[in-house]
């Protein structure tokens, strides 16, 4: 255990952050998101520190903080990261100040604004790092709020619904994941994710709650229902198709901005979830239903690629691309807890988990640059952001498409871009896994070609639209903004090592878990 | 049987009697030329002086002494029945102090100190000849001071109706006990007792019994002997209704439940605690569920507050007939306790609603409103009596309730009509608080419309009775033990 | 011995704040806020103490009535004294959110301090007979609250109120009376009734008598329809202690009497009245969502939080039963906070109840205070993690799992209602137009917020911050209490 509560500093700075700008000191745009952007920043240098820190080959959590907290529920504050939790705080702290350099210039209520913002981080990074269910629990529904505010008060016209529905779905899921654990529970008296892990290892989670007796179910259904909970919770946050019908309407009624925070990081948290607790505490479960979850993460990418060829919005485009490439995340994880006994199963797990994890982060990065850039566009558009609306944007505004032409690329997984390896080590895996799923899922990366293509060449090229005369060429501080996401995302593709060697252990570590 | 021994034993019920007539003396010849109302003072001065003479004469006198055969018996509980007789008469007569209602103050004053005589003769007697005699005393005063506001249509009305009813109780009555007498030869209480336990009991003794309670029935107004009752408290002055609410109940309860516990004892209900009952306990218990039931409902719809108090009486009977139900020591004390302080409840309510009749006229719950605002303190009283009566804590009236509910279910426990009357009550006392609180209402919430006459301030001498009378409400409320535990004391020492 | 002067002190500063004349308002406020907070500080320093010395800690034990076994006798354990600090809190944020009353004062504040009194009463006797008399104490001054200073058909909803809770307390006494007649008729008190072994077919009667007669002002459903109209009626400080404190008497005197004294009828009864509670829950609920008025919605809101209570009682386990007590604070807390924003900073300013007619007011332009409360009260309603509402939820839940697993998912569905209804309501109360440009709005200014509302409602939200921060404060003192009644309840009866 180490002295230096790293972590605790590293929930609480955004908090610090948020707490300053409630106290309504600073309520013009620009204090309000320099506060905002500094805080973040904060946190970003401290995620670094950590990174530093952090030993690539240590196996288990680093960084770790133990104390008592209400004994008599077994409840107690623990917090911890190994690689893939470090992936997911870095992956928050480089996030968010892209979304905040969106919304420099938010004048309603800025103070507000940026203070949400900053809550919605610690959520997150509190998501992230939390090693009991109690506060990992209180994490994750208290990043609901700050996100629900922010699509309610500063959204589009259909905003009170879609932030109602953004709610309500996820507090399902919630309620599945309260009461799933609360059964756990019951079953081993324990809230600790590493204990309950082992006990999912070793085979003694099964079996308590095999043990269990609960009026109507007993024995095997106790299990099936809990790890359904579970499940749900989960795959309404990612989300997994049937569960995934409040995510346009949220993207697309939601600040852009906070779209970016919605799809770079909170979509993360759900497949965080799978990673850290649904796979670890139900290797049997999730081997048994492989089957039908693979069925419904290829549906979740075919469909999504092909309702995102309909759309006429840009940022509902964008949405279902998220879903898109989210579901190839899936694809990996739910091939890597098939059984397969073959002798190379170990090393197609290990790559099917390294490009997930890996395309998570990728996928954050370059949809946070992506709906940047439509955040652009809609800034000086004066809201309008449907396809037809523009055309030729590329002759007046030339830097403006090669930076999207980049990210666009990035995101159908041209190679030498990051989004390439990620979904190269996928299918990779995912093909010697379970062949059929990747060929299926094949299609879902033509059909993305398909409408990122027709987005860069409606939006960007052919006759110049007249009414956009005016639109003008990205700024030297908007440039100075993104540079350095699109050298990130040139260098993870050139280079992805830079991140693989954190979480290659953890990876490790994962997939002889499903090798068991 | 000496003369100086009688003398001694009815010493308190003749000061009485020669006060009133002293009065009356004094009224017709020296206070002939004075005003009406020194005449009025007076004559309530002299009263209340003899009320305090006859007192001293109880306590010093004779606590045990037994005459002419148990036609004069004076034990502990006598005396201590007849102190607080004494003491709620005196209370009644402060309220002819505001009551204008007639000229001849002598003979009202004179009336009320007979009508206490009787009371007082009623519960020292065992015989049931006397029983008779003291009841018809009280009734013809009582019958002559419902009538006596000549200016009312409805006092006139009430008094016939109060003697036509009263002459037909005391007609059943006397049947009654005439059957008794055939069918035992005596008219003792104890040696009818001590008869019954040896000879076999025949239909005609039930019969007796029946007629028996029937008569007394109409003095408790307890179902379906009340229909005397909401015109006699609505047309009589406020000092006869007063009277008739509060000592005449506790006269008429003391001396049913007399009756009950000594001649009707070995008819197996008092003293008693079998699981089963005997059949006659069917109707005592009949009468008490449907004084309850009709009382209290009946209630819910008056709009008048003496209509309201008419019925809540009897409703209250209901409750207060358990006692005899229970039997033995129990059942006596706390049947005493509840119409003590329900007495004093009542007698207090009257003294608010008589200033609140000279002020305004007619007695409309309407026109209670606003007294919250015009004289908190008299408002704070009434609110102390209707709470008690409704039976919340920690008022008297709560106690009184709670300890007859204590004494019934406790004497024959696990007896399913005492628990079916039990929880009858219980249910008809929440059904009691919805009228009970539409009078705190009036008195308490709603605003007073701005056109009433404002009238006199009310006399400091009632003012100061009324919240002694609610001070005492309210201790025996916190500290029961300062009545009960005198009342256990004399009930022990009387041998019941 | 300091609990006890919670109790006194009540009723000290009712009688002192009576006999001050009416129109000295700053005096009688003073005086009424003094008294409350005094009350709170003690309940602080006695519950310091208990948790300190342990428990169960004698008071006061005084013959009262010696010829019926009845004695003033005051006693206090963990949950008592955690319930006589709830009151605390609940009054002295009620007499903050009262610091605009006007009319009667010197009245008003008699009769809410010794509502206070009667409720500290209850939670701290140990007689049978004492409880029953601080019990009904409370019932007449709810009635004066209401009728006098309540708001929309006030004088129905009181004596609805009134009859409601009588006819409750009517069957209590009949209950007690039997047991104590049952029990050989020679003491009121609790714990040598409690040690009598009823026979079964005894309890089999009196135990549901009994706990539904309680159960009427806990609110438990059928019996809960007094609950929103009344509390919809009454001025904003009754309303904050009706969902505050008084139905946590009832709540309290299920525990305390009923189960207590009639240990294997709880058993028997057990699955019935969780099954009553989880529909109070979903009912409570699903009726919230629909209401126009309000206070309507909170008032049916705490129908439903009031079920979780009784579900908690009925699991019969510690983590369970620890819930319910726990729930009872949280909901108090809560329940005041919400009343409060509802009834003081909204209703008094605006004079609307109507959740379409609030809609067009743009509320959070107006006050901001209110809607970020409000907003932080509805979350902790909705038993998001942070606020005490999820802990104790979360133990009720895992208490109830055992027995009844169906009815823990209907109250899960419960839950997903109350943050429906919840958002509902913020968003119409306080987001209607969120600042849309150029349409014009309705009311231009309302007065500000003044300190005392920012007094009370900042104690409000730091007592369910910290008890769901740190719910140890409050656990370390109900789960041993609770534990030992569960070890006595093994037995043929005991406290």
């Amino acid at each position: 255990m180490i002295a230096f509560p790293h972590l605790t500093l590293l929930t609480l700075t955004p908090i610090l952050g948020a707490l300053l700008l409630l106290t309504g000191f600073a309520n013009s745009p620009r204090t309000a998101s320099r506060i905002g952007r500094f805080f973040s920043s904060m946190a970003l240098l401290q995620g670094i520190a950590l990174w530093h820190g952090f030993k690539s080959d240590g196996l288990g959590m680093q960084f770790m903080e133990e104390h008592r907290w209400i004994p008599s529920l077994q409840v107690h504050y623990v917090l911890g990261v190994d690689g893939l939790g470090l992936l997911m705080v870095l992956l928050t702290c480089v996030v968010v100040p892209i979304a905040q350099s969106l919304a420099t210039d938010q004048s309603q209520r800025p103070a507000l604004f940026h203070a949400l913002v900053l809550l919605l981080q610690s959520g997150l990074l509190g998501v992230f790092t939390s090693l009991n269910f109690f506060h990992w629990f209180l994490f994750w529904e208290l990043s609901l709020i700050p996100s629900y505010f922010l699509i309610k008060l500063w959204g589009g016209p259909r905003r009170v619904e879609a932030a109602t529905q953004f709610f309500l779905y996820t507090l399902v899921g919630s309620i599945a994941l309260l009461l799933a654990f609360q059964v756990i529970y019951l079953a081993t008296e324990t809230f600790d994710f590493q204990v309950l892990a082992a006990m999912g290892l070793s085979g003694d989670l099964a079996r308590e709650l095999e043990r269990m007796d609960l009026g109507p179910c007993t024995g095997r259904e106790v299990l099936i229902m809990v790890f359904a909970g579970v499940l749900l919770g989960f795959a309404i946050k990612v989300p997994l198709i049937p569960f995934h019908t409040w995510l346009p309407d949220a993207y697309a009624e939601a600040p852009t901005s906070v779209t970016i925070l919605l799809t770079g990081a909170m979509s993360k948290m759900g497949l965080y979830g799978f990673l850290r607790i649904l796979l670890p505490l139900f290797p049997g479960a999730m081997r048994e239903f492989s089957d039908v979850l693979l069925v419904l993460a290829v549906l979740t990418v075919a469909a999504s690629a092909w309702a995102a060829m309909a759309q006429k919005d840009m940022k509902r485009l964008l949405a279902y691309s998220s879903i898109n490439h989210l579901g190839y995340c899936l694809l990996a994880i739910f091939a890597a807890a098939g059984s397969s006994a073959r002798p190379g199963a170990f090393a197609d797990r290990t790559i099917s988990l390294t490009g997930t994890l890996l395309q998570m982060f990728n996928h954050s990065i370059i949809a946070a640059a992506a709906f940047c850039l439509v955040g652009l566009i809609e800034r000086r558009s004066g809201g309008q952001r449907g396809l037809d609306d523009f055309g030729g944007l590329r002759r007046i505004a030339p830097v403006f498409a090669g930076f999207m032409g980049i990210v666009l690329f990035a995101s159908m997984g041209l190679p030498g871009l990051g989004g390439f390896v990620g979904e190269f080590l996928i299918f990779r895996g995912v093909f010697s896994l379970a062949p059929w799923a990747a060929a299926i899922a094949a299609l879902g990366l033509l059909l993305t070609a398909v409408f990122l293509l027709t987005f860069m060449l409606r939006v960007f090229h052919g006759p110049l639209n007249p009414r956009w005369a005016g639109f003008s060429d990205l700024s030297r501080q908007e440039r100075v903004s993104l540079a350095p996401v699109l050298f990130l995302i040139v260098l993870l593709g050139v280079w992805p090592q830079t991140v693989v060697g954190m979480f290659s252990a953890t990876v490790q570590n994962l997939a002889l878990w499903f090798s068991r | 049987m000496s003369y100086a021994a009688l003398f001694e034993a009815v010493c308190p019920e003749f000061v009485l009697v020669l006060a009133g007539l002293i009065i009356l003396a004094a009224d017709v010849a020296i206070l002939k030329t004075h005003t009406e109302e020194v005449r009025r003072r007076s004559v309530v001065l002299l009263g209340l002086a003899s009320l305090v003479l006859s007192g001293l004469c109880v306590v010093m006198g004779p606590q045990a002494q037994r005459l002419a055969n148990g036609i004069l018996a004076i034990d502990p509980l006598s005396q201590w029945i007849k102190g607080g007789l004494l003491g709620l008469s005196g209370f009644t007569l402060l309220l002819f102090l505001d009551a204008r209602f007639t000229r001849y103050v002598g003979e009202f004053a004179a009336l009320l100190l007979f009508a206490t005589v009787g009371l007082m003769l009623l519960v020292s007697s065992e015989d049931f000849l006397l029983i008779f005699v003291a009841l018809e005393l009280t009734s013809l005063s009582l019958y002559t001071m419902v009538g006596f506001d000549r200016a009312s249509r409805a006092s006139a009305e009430a008094a016939l109706k109060y003697f036509m009813f009263g002459g037909v109780s005391s007609a059943l009555l006397l049947f009654g006990l005439s059957f008794l007498y055939g069918a035992t030869g005596q008219t003792g209480l104890r040696p009818i007792a001590s008869v019954l336990t040896q000879v076999k009991i025949e239909p005609i003794v039930y019969l007796g019994l029946v007629l028996t309670l029937a008569g007394l029935g109409f003095k408790i107004a307890a179902a379906p002997f009340h229909f005397w009752a909401p015109d006699a408290y609505y047309g009589a002055p406020v000092p006869a209704a007063a009277l008739i609410a509060a000592s005449s109940k506790v006269g008429a309860f003391a001396v049913l439940a007399k009756i009950s516990l000594l001649a009707f004892a070995p008819l197996g209900l008092a003293g008693t605690s079998h699981a089963a009952m005997p059949a006659w306990a069917w109707l005592l218990a009949a009468v008490a569920a449907g004084s309850m039931i009709w009382g209290n409902l009946a209630a819910l719809v008056q709009r008048n507050l003496r209509r309201l108090l008419a019925f809540s009486a009897i409703g209250q009977s209901g409750y207060a007939l358990l006692g005899p139900l229970s039997g033995h020591e129990a059942g006596l004390s706390s049947m005493l306790f509840f119409v003590v302080v329900y007495a004093t409840s009542l007698v207090g309510t009257f003294a608010i609603i008589g200033l609140q009749e000279s002020r305004s006229g007619t007695l409309d719950l309407a026109s209670l409103s606003g007294l919250g605002r015009r004289n908190p303190l008299l408002a704070f009283s009434l609110l102390v009596f209707m709470l008690s009566l409704a039976g919340i804590p920690p008022l008297g009236g709560f106690f009184g309730k709670f300890y007859i509910f204590l004494a019934a279910l406790r004497s024959h426990p696990g007896n399913p009509l005492m628990v079916g009357l039990v929880a009858l009550a219980l249910a008809m006392t929440a059904v009691s608080l919805y009228y009970y609180l539409l009078v705190l209402k009036q008195v308490w919430v709603t605003e007073e419309t701005p056109v009433q006459p404002s009238g006199d301030r009310p006399s400091p001498v009632i003012c100061v009775a009324v919240v002694t009378l609610a001070l005492f409400v309210a201790l025996t409320g916190l500290v029961p033990h300062v009545l009960l535990g005198p009342l256990h004391n004399v009930i022990a020492r009387s041998g019941f | 011995m300091t609990l006890a002067y919670t109790i006194y002190l009540s009723f000290l500063g009712s009688l002192v704040v009576l006999l001050m004349p009416p129109h000295r308002v700053a005096w009688i406020r003073c005086t009424a806020l003094a008294a409350a907070t005094g009350g709170l500080a003690l309940a602080l320093m006695g519950c310091a103490s208990l948790a300190r010395q342990g428990f169960p800690v004698e008071i006061v034990n005084v013959a009262w009535v010696p010829v019926l076994g009845i004695s003033y006798h005051l006693s206090a354990d963990g949950v008592s004294g955690v319930l006589v600090l709830l009151t605390g809190i609940a009054a002295v944020a009620g007499v903050l959110f009262s610091w605009n009353v006007e009319r009667r004062l010197n009245q008003f504040f008699a009769l809410y301090l010794s509502l206070i009194g009667g409720v500290y009463g209850v939670f701290l006797s140990a007689d049978l007979f004492l409880i029953f008399v601080f019990y009904e104490i409370a019932i007449i001054p709810k009635y004066f609250l209401i009728a006098i200073w309540g708001s929309t058909r006030r004088e129905y909803g009181a004596m609805k109120l009134a009859l409601y809770s009588f006819v409750g307390s009517a069957m209590v006494l009949l209950g007690l009376l039997a047991a104590y007649v049952e029990a050989g008729a020679d003491s009121f008190d609790l714990s040598k009734l409690a040690s009598h072994p009823y026979p079964v077919s005894f309890q089999r009667w009196v135990y549901p008598l009994v706990f539904l007669g309680f159960g009427i002002l806990a609110g438990l459903w059928p019996f809960h329809t007094w609950a929103p109209t009344g509390h919809v009626a009454a001025p904003t400080a009754a309303s904050m202690l009706l969902a505050g404190v008084v139905m946590k008497l009832g709540a309290y005197g299920c525990w305390r009497v009923a189960m207590t004294l009639f240990p294997s009828a709880v058993r028997n009864y057990a699955a019935l009245f969780a099954g009553m509670a989880t529909m109070g829950i979903v009912y409570g609920a699903l009726v919230a969502l629909v209401q126009k008025d309000f206070k309507f919605v909170i008032g049916y809101s705490s129908v439903s939080h009031m079920g979780f209570v009784l579900l908690g009682l009925m699991s019969l386990n510690t983590v369970g039963l620890s819930g319910s007590i726990f729930q009872m604070f949280s909901h108090g807390v809560i329940a005041g906070l919400l009343f409060g924003v509802v009834g003081r900073m909204v209703y008094d300013r605006t004079h609307q109840r109507d959740l379409e007619i609030l809609q067009s007011m743009d509320l959070h332009r107006l006050l901001p205070f209110a809607a970020t409360t409000f907003a932080l009260a509805g979350f902790a309603s909705m038993g998001l993690p942070g606020f005490s509402g999820f802990v104790a939820e979360l133990q009720i839940l895992i208490g109830a799992w055992r027995s009844y697993p169906v009815l823990v998912l209907l109250s899960g569905l419960g839950i997903l209602v109350g943050a429906a209804y919840s958002l509902r309501a913020l968003q119409k109360a306080f987001y209607g137009k969120a600042w849309v440009a150029g349409v014009p709005h309705t009311v231009h200014t309302l007065p500000p917020m003044t300190w005392p509302e920012r007094a009370g409602a900042l104690l409000l939200l730091a007592s369910t911050v910290v008890a769901g921060l740190f719910p140890g404060l409050l656990l370390q003192l109900i789960e041993p209490a609770i534990a030992v009644w569960l070890a006595g309840q093994g037995q043929g009866g005991g406290l």
